[in-house]
């Protein structure tokens, strides 16, 4: 019983920390993240086994962070909020043209994040060439070029 | 000509809930760091200048911790400064053995029982001299307020709580 306790309370804990952390998809990691990671897990490795290394134990554990996903997936499906609460929603950072700096402070992001996602996404140089920026729930930023008047 | 609450609409924005999740955000990292500080002061185990507790019982003092980590090693020591007498009996109430598996005892005990009060050990003292037995233990299971009772020679019990963290 106890193993199937430890698992689920390490799926949840981490899910409150990673959410509460703040976006950061896994296209936007940096190597000191990716490190971090790798961390974290050598971490929830013990907590999760205890000084059983067996088998079973860790069939138990496997099913059991899965079948809390699963779970977790069927509520988000059943009620949109408990997705909303988990995953959060997109915001908007830019709006025809207009950076929203409350927006960008309270996301910890920056007129630099933007013009990189602009680069990378659309080959835009300028802010004056974006009308709209969102950050999307997976912490991606989308963004939507100004059309070109002719 | 697109207005704000349409372009909310039609990316699926609620500013309201994002405001209140920022707000609710902002509070955890408060949190985070107010359970570092009590990490760091020794209240989640281990070490810190508040990690330990001191008891008298007789003329010895019991040193162990405030907070234990279940199945984490963890020391109980009672520390005679001058040792009264040539062997000493040590009763460790029967809530000891429900809550902690006892690893090993230094020095080890010459005689040992289980009795009604609990657990026995006597061991053996140098008269006059300063003396340490200790016992290292590990939790067997979270307790939020663990209380059983030492008795040192011919003191009275004395209680010993501490708290067993998951």
């Amino acid at each position: 019983m106890d193993m199937v306790a430890r698992a689920a309370s390490i799926y949840l804990v981490l899910l409150v920390i990673l959410r509460i952390s703040g976006r950061r998809s896994v296209a936007q990691l940096t190597p000191f993240d990716l490190v971090l990671l790798l961390i974290i897990s050598e971490t929830t490795q013990q907590a999760l086994l205890g000084e059983d290394f067996s088998i079973t134990n860790a069939i138990i554990v496997m099913i059991t962070l899965f079948g809390v996903d699963l779970l977790l997936a069927w509520f988000k499906r059943r009620w949109p909020t408990v997705a909303k609460l988990v995953d959060g929603g997109p915001t908007l950072l830019v709006d025809r043209g207009k950076p929203d700096f409350h927006a960008l402070r309270r996301s910890r992001l920056d007129i630099a994040d933007i013009l990189a996602a602009a680069r990378t996404e659309q080959g835009l140089m300028r802010l004056s060439e974006i009308d709209f920026a969102v950050l999307e729930a997976d912490g991606q930023v989308s963004i939507i070029p100004k059309q070109k008047t002719s | 000509m697109k207005d704000q609450g349409s372009i909310a609409s039609l990316i699926g924005e609620d500013r309201a809930f994002q405001e209140a999740y920022w707000s609710f955000q902002r509070g955890a990292w408060a949190l985070f760091a107010l359970l570092i500080t009590v990490a760091l002061l020794g209240g989640a185990g281990g070490a810190g200048p508040f990690a330990r507790q001191t008891i008298q019982a007789g003329s010895a003092v019991i040193d162990a911790p405030r907070v234990m980590r279940w199945a984490a090693n963890d020391r109980i020591s009672i520390r005679h400064a001058v040792a009264p007498r040539e062997s000493i009996e040590i009763v460790l109430s029967p809530a000891f053995n429900d809550a902690l598996q006892l690893d090993t005892i230094s020095p080890q005990p010459f005689q040992s029982a289980a009795t009604r009060a609990g657990t026995s050990y006597w061991f053996f003292l140098e008269p006059g001299a300063r003396s340490d037995i200790v016992f290292d233990v590990k939790p067997l299971k979270p307790t939020l307020r663990f209380t059983g009772t030492v008795t040192v020679g011919q003191a009275p019990p004395v209680p010993l709580t501490f708290t067993i963290l998951p």
